[in-house]
Order: structure tokens, then C-alpha cells, then sequence
């Protein structure tokens, strides 16, 4: 078959299977087994073993249900609650301080979790109903959290970066300290952007009263900080224990586990019932993106073995353009399927295609799984499909309806694009920390 | 009988889920012991990576089942919203189907290869070299109760179809 016909019918059924509401991992590994046994005969399925047997026996996804399960531990033991308090008591006086306080709370357990859900679903219940109680404007309230969850997948530990770092064969450690600067870059112009709206119009997000700010002394101050010093102990236990080369990812991941579950027995805040949910609650998640790690490793080994592959790098390559157009054109397409598709489904099928064009253009791995992690954030925040609008919408569903959520993302995804530029211009804000840290 | 066949699929998904419940706090506790008697005690373990991929391996296949149970396996269902409630739950049986055709496919696969495994007595390519059936049985063994699952959840989506038809009187 013809590539460009094969890329069509491929890609056709794919999208006709998930538009017609079939879960991704069976649209991926339906498409792919026909295709495969049409095209190459019944031998292609053994593919299909093959493939699940690599993620079986793959011990770099390993760190990924230990560090989802660290998520929700950190979630159902209110750790977040503690940052919280600890953030609005230490911004709260500035103009838009408690959206402020939100972004970094965000930031925070950005560095305590690898998924996004964490941030947004512990916002949307703390803060929330915080800042429309204190008038904020719901747009900028709802965006800060939405925005600010999605650091979740940024700033490392990353779920996004371990599993692109799986694909590209490169270090996890060198993947996860890419994150960091863009992490603080992004948080720093959430900041900026809810700082310079609420102090040109006063109303927007109203600054807290003097009578309740007196109440905020600085003896309450430092003893917020005191309680926010075990979780950061656990930030400093996962990712010290990784950068300085003691632990393995997977062996750091299963410490962080380990920690927080030992934080909240510690705290109180943990009970069988509840150990169980959140054990079932990290199986469903990762089952979840393993199974489509199968599928669509499977999807693209079909598409790669019929020419599909080497069709789109012909294609781009032939294209008359410089490497950074190129670059371009397949950040767009990131971006686009970022409406409509599953992050991580989008870096498993769209990954190994792509980096061969990538090392072919001489681009650094680690620079583009940068980018494009930064490029993915945006698919939290797009609608149809943005995990973070269905996590803020199903914990504030009282004060939120659906149109202020959808209403809420367009400055933030604007701010988004302007990080993901920033970073494709300078690439050293990717580059600099990994190179700093492990050499060049 | 149909309503007996669902609880029982039902059950099974949460049994194995259960059974993965323990063997990921065990999978943790492996890595933990690991790292404590290589950095603590400088005496690192020859099995450990070994069980803790039988451990984990286990633990993402039977966990399987349980994810379709509680529609788990994310899809794009936003732009279904536009269709009618009887639409939707016709297209959900269809969706379930497709799934049910792919896993069959796997399941005839894993099959095959469990039982190669256990013919040749195939070894892990590792030093300690233990057997893999116990993690290949585990295979076919979960996609046999996704597609029994799955079957469960066509006939609830099936029967709540029916209901409403009763209800409305057509």
C-alpha cells in the first residue's frame, strides 16, 4: 500500500474509532492488529505479544504506579491542605494573593506528584470556593488552578518525562531537571499575569482586608512553614536521592511511595479503608497508561513497519523549509492532538515517529522532549478533551459551571505558547540545568 | 442468569484487583528492601529486580480488568454529548464490541506464548534467570476476564436500553 494511503486509513480509523467513543488503548490495538494482519499476515499479531511483554518487563515504567501512588497518597492525606495554608498565609496580602498562593501551592505539589489531577482536584476543593468567597474574579480563580495544575506534569517527578525519557532512550534524571526551569518559568508568568491584571483593575481580585490581614502575624506565618517542612523533606528524599546518582528512578519513585504513605500514618490521615482506595485508585491510573503504552507502541511498530514512518520524515525533510519550521509544524500538530487525545497516548504514538526527524534536523532529545512536554501542557487546558477541566469541573462542579471552566483557559494556554516559544528560541532554559548537573 | 453472570464477572475483576492490591504494597516494599541493603548494608540483592518485575508485571495485567470495570480506560466521549441517551448507549455497546474483538486477539496470542513459555521452561535473561510463566500465565489470564467484563458491561448497557423503552412506553 501507498504511504500516504496507509497514513490516511490508519489515522482515519483511529480517529473514526475514538470519535465513535471506543477507549483509546482498544482504537490504538484494533487498528493495528487489522492493519497488521491485512497488510503482513498473521504473524504481525505476534507483534502484539511482544509488545506487552516490553512493557511487562520494562523496570523504567516501574517508577510510574509508585509515583502515581505517591500522588495520591499526598492527596488523600491533605498534604496540600498544609502548602495551602501555609502559601496564602505568606502571599495573601499582596493583590491576587490567594490565586498567587494557588499557582505555587500548584508549583509545590508539582514536585510531590507526577500527574496533574493532584494539584487541580486539591485546589479546585481549597481554594476555589476561598477566592469566590473573597470575590475574585472566577475566570482568573479558575484559570490559576487550572493552569497551575498542569505544572504537575512540568516540574518533576513527571510522568510525561519518564515516559518520553522510556521512548528516546535518554536519562530520566537528565528529562526531569529539563522540567524544572521551564516549571519555574511558567509559574513565574502565571504569577506575573494574575499580579498585573488584579493591579489594573482593583476589583478583579480584590486584596484581603486589613482587619483579617492583622489577624496574619508572623509567629502564624512561620509556624504554617514549620508544617510544609515534612513534605519538602520528601521532595529533597526522591529527587536528591536521583540526581546524586544513589537511586534509580524506580528505586527513588518507590522511596517517595514509601515516604508519603509513612508521612500520612504519621499524620494520622491514612486508615485501611482508605489505603485500600488509594491502592485500587493508583492501579486503575496505571493500568490505564500502561495498557495504552501496549497499544500504541504496537500501533506504531505497524505503522513504522509499513513505511508510515519514513513517509512523514520524507515528507517534513523535503519540505522547503529551515529545521525550526519544522520543528514548528510539529509542535502545531502537538498541540492540535492535544484537544482531542490523552498526553500520554500522544507522546507513545507520536514520539517514535517524530525523533527520528529530530536527530536527522541534529536537534538535541532532551531540548525536544522538553519542548515537547512544555507543548503538552497545553492539552491539560484544551477543550474538548483537557483532563484538568474534567478534574476542576468534577470537584467545583457548585460554583463552576462548565462554560466559566472552558471560559477561564485562553490566557493561561496563551501563556502556555509563550513559555513553549521561550524555550524554542533559548533552548539553554531546557538545556542548561541537565548539562549543569550531569555534564555535558 | 444474565443478572448472575454480570455480579459474578463483577467480582472477578475486583478479586484479581484486590489480589494486585497486595502485591503492589509487597512490589514497593521489595524495591525499599533493596535499596536499604545495597546503600545501607552494601549488600545488594541478585533477585530483587526479577521479583519485583514478576510483582509489578502481575500487578498491571490483573489490574486490567478492574480499569474497564470502572471505565477506567480513558476515551473521548465529549463530542457524544451532542446524541440522544439511547444514541449514546447503543454506540457504548458498539465501542464494547470493538474492544471485545481486540482483546480476543490478544488473548489467542498470549495464549500461544504462555504455553510456549511453559513448554521450553523459558528463563528471564538476568543472572538469577528465574522462570517467566509465572508473569506469562498472568497474560491470558487477565484478558480472558476483560472480555468477560466487558460482556457484563454490554448486557448492563443493553438492559438499561430495555428499561428505558419500557419506562417510555414504546
Amino acid at each position: 500500500m501507498e504511504s500516504e494511503l496507509l497514513t490516511i486509513v490508519m489515522f482515519l480509523m483511529l480517529g473514526g474509532l475514538i470519535f465513535l467513543g471506543v477507549p483509546i488503548v482498544f482504537a490504538l490495538g484494533t487498528v493495528a492488529v487489522i492493519i497488521g494482519y491485512l497488510l503482513w499476515g498473521s504473524n504481525s499479531l505476534f507483534l502484539l505479544s511482544s509488545h506487552v511483554h516490553g512493557v511487562i518487563f520494562n523496570y523504567t515504567l516501574m517508577a510510574l504506579p509508585f509515583f502515581l501512588f505517591m500522588s495520591n497518597v499526598l492527596r488523600e492525606s491533605n498534604i496540600a491542605e498544609d502548602i495551602y495554608d501555609f502559601m496564602y498565609k505568606w502571599t495573601g496580602a499582596l493583590p491576587g494573593g490567594l490565586a498567587i498562593g494557588t499557582v505555587l501551592t500548584c508549583a509545590i505539589i508539582a514536585a510531590l506528584s507526577g500527574v496533574s489531577a493532584v494539584g487541580v482536584m486539591a485546589m479546585g476543593t481549597l481554594a476555589m470556593p476561598a477566592m469566590i468567597a473573597r470575590g475574585y474574579n472566577k475566570r482568573i480563580s479558575a484559570g490559576a488552578i487550572l493552569g497551575g495544575g498542569a505544572l504537575g506534569q512540568l516540574i518533576p517527578p513527571s510522568v510525561l518525562a519518564l515516559v518520553y525519557s522510556n521512548i528516546a532512550t535518554v536519562s530520566v534524571g537528565k528529562m526531569f531537571l529539563a522540567g524544572v526551569v521551564p516549571g519555574i518559568l511558567l509559574t513565574g508568568l502565571f504569577v506575573f499575569y494574575i499580579l498585573i491584571r488584579s493591579l489594573i483593575n482593583k476589583n478583579l481580585c480584590p486584596s484581603m482586608a486589613p482587619e483579617e490581614l492583622a489577624e496574619i502575624t508572623w509567629a502564624i506565618r512561620f509556624s504554617s512553614l514549620l508544617k510544609i517542612i515534612p513534605p519538602v523533606l520528601i521532595i529533597l528524599a526522591v529527587l536528591g536521592s536521583l540526581f546524586a546518582g544513589i537511586a534509580s528512578p524506580t528505586e527513588s519513585a518507590a522511596v517517595g511511595a514509601a515516604a508519603s504513605l509513612l508521612l500520612a500514618i504519621c499524620y494520622g490521615r491514612i486508615n485501611l479503608v482508605k489505603l485500600q482506595s488509594i491502592t485500587l485508585e493508583t492501579l486503575k491510573s496505571s493500568a490505564m497508561v500502561l495498557w495504552i503504552a501496549t497499544s500504541s507502541l504496537l500501533f506504531v511498530a505497524v505503522y513504522t513497519g509499513l513505511g508510515g514512518s519514513n513517509f512523514i520524515k520524507e515528507t517534513l525533510m523535503n519540505l522547503d523549509v529551515g529545521p525550526h519550521m519544522i520543528l514548528l509544524v510539529i509542535m502545531l500538530f502537538v498541540f492540535l492532538l492535544g484537544a482531542v487525545m490523552d498526553p500520554v497516548g500522544i507522546i507513545y504514538l507520536l514520539a517514535p515517529i517524530v525523533l527520528p526527524i529530530i536527530i536527522a534536523l541534529d536537534f538535541d532529545p532532551i531540548w525536544f522532549g522538553g519542548i515537547f512536554i512544555v507543548c503538552l501542557e497545553t492539552s491539560y487546558l484544551t477543550p474538548p478533551f483537557g483532563y484538568n477541566l474534567f478534574y476542576l469541573k468534577a470537584v467545583a462542579s457548585d460554583i463552576l459551571s462548565t462554560k466559566d471552566v472552558y471560559a477561564a483557559t485562553p490566557p493561561y494556554i496563551m501563556l502556555q505558547v509563550l513559555a513553549l516559544i521561550l524555550c524554542i528560541i533559548f533552548p539553554s532554559i531546557i538545556t542548561w540545568l541537565p548539562n549543569y548537573v550531569f555534564g555535558y | 442468569m444474565l443478572e448472575e453472570y454480570c455480579k459474578f464477572a463483577n467480582y472477578l475483576s475486583l478479586i484479581l484487583a484486590k489480589f494486585s492490591y497486595v502485591l503492589f504494597l509487597l512490589l514497593i516494599l521489595n524495591v525499599i528492601i533493596e535499596v536499604i541493603s545495597r546503600y545501607f548494608f552494601n549488600n545488594p540483592t541478585v533477585w530483587s529486580i526479577e521479583i519485583a518485575q514478576y510483582l509489578y508485571g502481575i500487578t498491571f495485567l490483573l489490574s486490567g480488568a478492574f480499569t474497564l470495570q470502572q471505565k477506567g480506560h480513558v476515551r473521548v466521549d465529549i463530542l457524544l454529548m451532542a446524541f440522544s441517551q439511547k444514541v449514546r448507549r447503543i454506540l457504548g455497546i458498539i465501542c464494547h464490541f470493538v474492544s471485545i474483538f481486540y482483546l480476543s486477539v490478544l488473548l489467542y496470542i498470549a495464549f500461544i506464548k504462555a504455553y510456549e513459555s511453559l513448554k521450553y521452561m523459558e528463563v528471564m535473561d538476568t543472572v538469577w534467570a528465574p522462570y517467566t510463566w509465572p508473569v506469562m500465565i498472568c497474560l491470558p489470564i487477565a484478558v480472558f476476564v476483560m472480555i468477560l467484563q466487558a460482556f457484563a458491561m454490554i448486557i448492563q448497557t443493553w438492559k438499561k436500553l430495555y428499561n428505558d423503552e419500557v419506562q417510555h412506553g414504546i
